[in-house]
């Protein structure tokens, strides 16, 4: 096994997303999978179905129950897939004839209904364990997720069933009541006794079969391969070898290699060497050679296995009675006669008592409820009210803690102090500040003075009038470079409070704003003469 | 490499890998949702059955409602996740990732009917089996993935050495690496943890350290990345 061939990408996985990588093996070896397994199962199932064509649903069940032998051609494929090695059909059908019955006879009882049968596949075919030693690795194997793994073995047998009757359906569909071949197809069927219904029955769950099985090996695989890149660090591995590979360049180290490579190759590939290779030539010394190295690397097997990766330490704790119980000297169908009746009422009575808890839980919960559905849409909401609030409009700065107490008091001092354009500007600011903090409206960055100023007549404000002149005397200078009169300025600089202001005592304030603009006009005439 | 992600790329051309989640955990998630529907939908009917024909009306009615929004409410309120979904650790997303706005959830779960077809989602299956992001109809016609959550990234605690700075140059993911056996430190066993610190040749370690203090010399480089 060399990791540096390897073809998925290594790194530590939750049990599912292990899952979608098989998904994702089967889906680029699909057909050929697809194809292997048709071609160990189909014959058996034609020449039973050719024997007892009067029992299609038995049959497709007897096919159904030897999958985990259908099967192995597939993980064979997956297993080369791996490292990059293309498997031929003519392989495929090579093993299934000849390597195809390793514990056979297990795998097809007592471990058929096994929830982790596809994960445990692989050390058995693989890895080529059996007996105690497998049932250790096992365990140890399984001792993270183990509820993904049995998640697939559930999922896809529902996802079988459900597509065996939904190929159906869809065939059925499409077959017209009143056409005439199948009533004649179905007389065929009826006078040789066969039932045309559970036949197509019998398809429809082989072509099930066939389509989930890939997808059921490889994601048991797959799984099996991620336990023990997790348990072993291959994906370390990889890193520290090309690590290495880029300092020594062409130094190899093998003494390290060597020992490094031990447990991982042995799993994938020592076992099965010693299986096959047979000694070719009779002379006594080369047997001898060969019984010294099988009796040495059976050893090395065996230091291996007594190892942690074939070992699983548990610590679980129980609850124990500290005292033996004491029985209790009671009759228990007496006592459960005469309580029978009392249960029953209890019983509805506590139903009844927990249905008004139930609701006045829901009453009293309504609100938090609400906020649990309403908490993601308002916090998002509040943050884009507050970001599209802007804090500038063409230059202008919109911040209320920028501006002057008394606004109109001091755009006048400007105007006095020849800085037209300065106060009407403050005037303006002051106007579009009010506006998006006071009366809310929805000003965005980027806005021109026109587009403010149809949003404020379309909500229709009261002061949308007094605005919009304001907004025409304020472009008229600030783009015309145009100069309203003093008494246009001081005309809309007095009405400014009055739309903008909030009116806590409406006489006092007006009275005073009169006087000031008397004042303030009659100082203006003298300043022009 | 094969791996079970799907790659967006920003306009910055950065990569991000979004785990896309397939069949097993999406049917068992839609198990549990359906169960949930099953529940609310009976108590529903019980407490509208009291009512008698104006309850039965308003039975359909919320039926309705219960039956189309159910999933789309939670996933646009709830961060992309069903209860189903948050209980196995997935979420729906746009496929450039962004979080799933009201169309999208609303076309893929109206599609819904159509992977239920012909018969208890026979093409919903087929259609996650044999696509690359694991999508059902109504995620190709919405734009969506189903991805797993990220999970919170705290940090393992690592075995607390003097920290010293790597005597070579390490590339990001040889960082990691390295980084990543301290952090294993607890998984691993010994044996194997000195069996990949010797991966490593010599000539990188100070003079004179021998195969067992490699790892330690490791480890000192572990706290030294992450800033000991």
């Amino acid at each position: 096994m060399d990791l540096s061939k390897i073809s998925i990408k290594l790194r530590p996985r939750n049990g599912y997303a292990a899952i979608d990588l098989g998904t994702r093996m089967a889906q680029r070896n699909l057909k050929l999978m697809l194809i292997s397994f048709i071609i160990v199962s189909l014959p058996l199932y034609l020449v039973l179905l050719f024997i007892f064509p009067e029992r299609p649903l038995l049959i497709t069940f007897f096919i159904w129950w030897l999958k985990p032998l259908w099967e192995r051609p597939l993980l064979l494929i997956l297993s080369r897939d791996v490292f990059h090695q293309a498997t031929h059909l003519k392989e495929v059908l090579k093993f299934s004839l000849t390597n195809n019955y390793k514990q056979w006879f297990q795998s097809i009882t007592w471990r058929r209904f096994s929830p982790t049968r596809s994960f445990d596949a692989p050390v058995v075919q693989l890895e080529n364990l059996s007996g105690k030693v497998r049932r250790e690795r096992l365990s140890a194997l399984h001792s993270r997720s183990p509820t993904a793994i049995s998640g697939i073995t559930f999922v896809l047998h529902l996802v079988e069933a459900l597509m065996t009757f939904g190929v159906m359906l869809f065939i059925l569909q499409f077959i017209p009541n009143d056409i005439e071949w199948i009533l004649f197809l179905e007389q065929v069927f009826t006078n040789t006794g066969l039932d045309l219904f559970y036949l197509i029955l019998s398809l429809c769950w082989y072509l099930a079969m066939v389509i989930v099985a890939p997808f059921y090996v490889a994601g048991g695989f797959s799984s099996y391969l991620n336990q023990r890149s997790i348990r072993e660090a291959w994906d370390l591995e990889l890193v520290f070898r090309q690590l290495a590979n880029k300092h020594t360049k062409k130094k190899f180290d093998y003494k390290n290699l060597v020992a490094a490579l031990l447990v991982c190759i042995f799993t994938f590939s020592v076992p099965q060497g010693i299986s096959s290779e047979q000694p070719a030539n009779n002379e006594t010394t080369k047997v001898d050679a060969y019984a010294k190295e099988k009796a040495n690397s059976r050893q090395a097997i065996q230091q291996i296995q007594s190892g942690p990766e074939y070992k699983r330490v548990e610590q679980t704790w129980e609850f124990r009675k500290i005292n033996p119980d004491k029985p209790k000297e009671e009759d228990p169908e007496k006592k459960n006669k005469s309580n029978s009746n009392f249960d029953k009422g209890l019983a509805k009575t506590l139903s009844w008592i927990f249905l008004i808890l139930l609701v006045i839980f829901l009453l009293y919960k309504l609100p938090a409820i609400i906020e649990y559905f309403d908490s993601g849409a308002k916090a998002k909401n509040k943050n884009l009210k507050d970001i599209n609030k802007p804090e500038q409009l063409f230059g202008l700065d919109l911040k209320q803690e920028n501006l002057p107490d008394d606004i109109v008091q001091e755009a006048q001092a400007l105007w006095q102090a020849k800085q037209q354009r300065e106060a009407l500007g403050l005037l303006y600011q002051a106007s579009l500040s009010k506006l998006i903090h006071d009366f809310d409206c929805e000003f965005e960055d980027g806005f021109t003075e026109l587009e403010c100023q149809t949003i404020v007549s379309r909500m229709q404000l009261p002061l949308k009038d007094y605005f919009a002149e304001l907004t025409s005397i304020w472009r008229l200078l600030a783009y015309g470079h145009q100069l309203p009169t003093s008494e246009i300025f001081l005309q809309i600089s007095s009405q400014w409070p009055e739309h903008f202001e909030p009116k806590n005592d409406p006489n006092a304030e007006d009275d005073s704003s009169i006087k000031n603009t008397q004042q303030a006009a009659s100082q203006m005439e003298t300043d022009n003469e | 490499m094969l791996d079970n992600t799907s790659k967006v790329e920003t306009p910055e051309g950065i990569e991000l890998p979004l785990e896309v989640a397939g069949v097993v955990p999406r049917a068992l998630a839609y198990i549990i949702d359906l169960l949930i529907f099953v529940i609310l939908n009976y108590t529903i009917a019980l407490t509208m059955g009291l009512l008698g024909n104006f309850g039965e009306g308003l039975y359909l009615i919320l039926f309705f409602i219960l039956f189309w929004l159910y999933p789309v409410i939670f996933e646009v309120f709830r961060n992309g996740q069903t209860p189903g979904k948050k209980a196995l650790g997935i979420k729906v997303v746009h496929q450039d990732g962004t979080p799933i706005s009201l169309n999208a959830s609303f076309v893929r779960n109206i599609l819904l009917s159509a992977d239920f077809l012909p018969f208890f989602y026979t093409t919903g299956f087929i259609s996650m089996m044999l696509h690359k992001d694991f999508k059902r109809l109504g995620d190709m016609a919405a734009g969506t993935l189903v991805i797993y959550t990220e999970k919170e990234n705290k940090e393992d605690p690592i075995p607390k050495v003097k920290p010293k700075a790597p005597t070579f140059a390490l590339s990001l993911e040889e960082q990691r690496s390295v980084l990543s056996l301290a952090e294993r430190h607890q998984q691993l066993s010994k044996a194997r943890q000195d069996e990949l610190s010797n991966l490593l040749p010599e000539k990188l370690f100070p003079a004179n350290t021998d195969n067992h203090n490699r790892l330690k010399q490791l480890h000192a480089f572990a706290n030294w990345l992450r800033g000991n």
